[in-house]
């Protein structure tokens, strides 16, 4: 009496198998042995897999992320990237910027420049208002107060220069 | 196996993001515990369940039906399995079997258990580790089949859908385990 083979026996315990193979099961103690200790072999071997992976999944899949969750976090992630990149580019930008240098500056005009509304200027018109304010040395606001001051300096310096001479004077006499 | 038949097969393609929510609910747990046989590394496990729902949620548009959720999921996770285990290059399984926490917990219970009933019980860890040193001897795709067949209860369509390989590969491959399991117990 044959027995049954491997893949007969793979059927039974998968509960695939064929009725002959499970009325040869019950007539043959070999193969009912073999089949029953495989059986619990295999019932054993799956339990206990089981068991280990749930415990660590327990441990593992605490913070796990659904998918929506998981493309929220990676744009969150780009998008912080992306910000710090700009940031960086803007001050790289602002770094490398060329300041205007005494050289450059034009001078102080001379007569303040007649305000013109805005809206009847030109896109160059206003561009070259910009630009002339902006090359200003005082702002147009304050000039009066500078000629003021450059006056006083001026007068400042020429009393001193005076006095000076008259005491050089005053000693000498002395002498 | 009840869980597949649970698993309601859509027909057309596409989930709202709150329906792939359940799905990832319902089958999280069983893809854990494929990729965890798979690759008996907790962390990578882990991981590739991760990526496993991800790769299913934007290939969700892809999905035709033709299989189960589940099928489809454990196919995903298998070829995640099959990637990772080749990005590794050299000697993954060797390694991991060298230090294989089931064998470690075996020992540690083993050393401890010093019940009535000690005896019986050692007879179930020989057993227990005898069979995991037989699942051993396998291929990894005969591992795979093995798994996917008594512990995670799929048919040997599935299995061959999962797996993309023909039923009758499949049954090879389960022939081939049982007769390292019968092999190993005929050993002295």
């Amino acid at each position: 009496m044959s027995h049954l083979t491997d893949e007969q026996l793979a059927a039974w315990l998968g509960g695939e198998s064929s009725p002959q193979v499970k009325l040869h099961i019950e007539s043959c103690a070999h193969c009912r042995s073999e089949s029953r200790n495989l059986r619990d072999r295999i019932s054993r071997y799956s339990i206990a897999l089981r068991r280990q992976a749930a415990e660590s999944q327990n441990s593992h899949l605490a913070g796990f992320l659904t998918p929506r969750q998981v493309i929220v976090q990676h744009r969150q992630r780009w998008a912080g990237a992306g910000v710090l990149a700009l940031l960086l580019v803007l001050q790289t930008a602002w770094l490398i910027k060329p300041r205007p240098t005494s050289s450059t500056m034009r001078p102080v005009a001379s007569a303040p420049a007649k305000a013109q509304p805005v809206d009847s200027m030109s896109d160059d018109e206003l561009l070259e208002a910009v630009n002339t304010d902006l090359s200003r040395e005082v702002p147009q606001a304050l000039a009066p107060v500078s000629a003021i001051t450059v006056a006083r300096n001026t007068i400042a310096a020429a009393t001193a220069g005076s006095t000076a001479r008259s005491s050089s004077r005053t000693q000498g006499e002395q002498k | 196996m009840e869980e597949i038949l649970t698993v309601s097969v859509m027909s057309t393609a596409g989930w709202n993001a709150a329906e792939f929510d359940d799905i990832v609910r319902e089958h999280q747990a069983r893809i854990y515990r494929v990729l965890w046989c798979e690759l008996h590394d907790d962390e990578a496990a882990a991981t590739l369940t991760q990526d496993c729902f991800l790769k299913a949620y934007r290939a969700r548009a892809e999905f035709r039906g033709e299989a189960s959720v589940s099928t489809w999921l454990v196919r995903i996770a298998v070829n995640l399995a099959r990637d990772y285990q080749r990005n590794r290059r050299q000697g993954f399984w060797r390694r991991l079997l060298k230090s294989n926490p089931h064998e470690a917990d075996l020992a540690t219970e083993m050393a401890v258990d010093k019940t009535p009933r000690a005896d019986r019980a050692l007879l179930a860890r020989e057993q227990l580790q005898q069979t995991m040193d037989a699942v051993k001897t396998l291929s990894p795709q005969q591992q795979t089949v093995f798994h996917l067949r008594f512990l995670e209860e799929m048919s040997l369509e599935e299995i061959a859908a999962a797996m993309s390989v023909e039923v009758g590969t499949v049954k090879s491959h389960l022939s081939r385990a049982v007769n390292a399991l019968r092999q190993q117990r005929n050993e002295p």
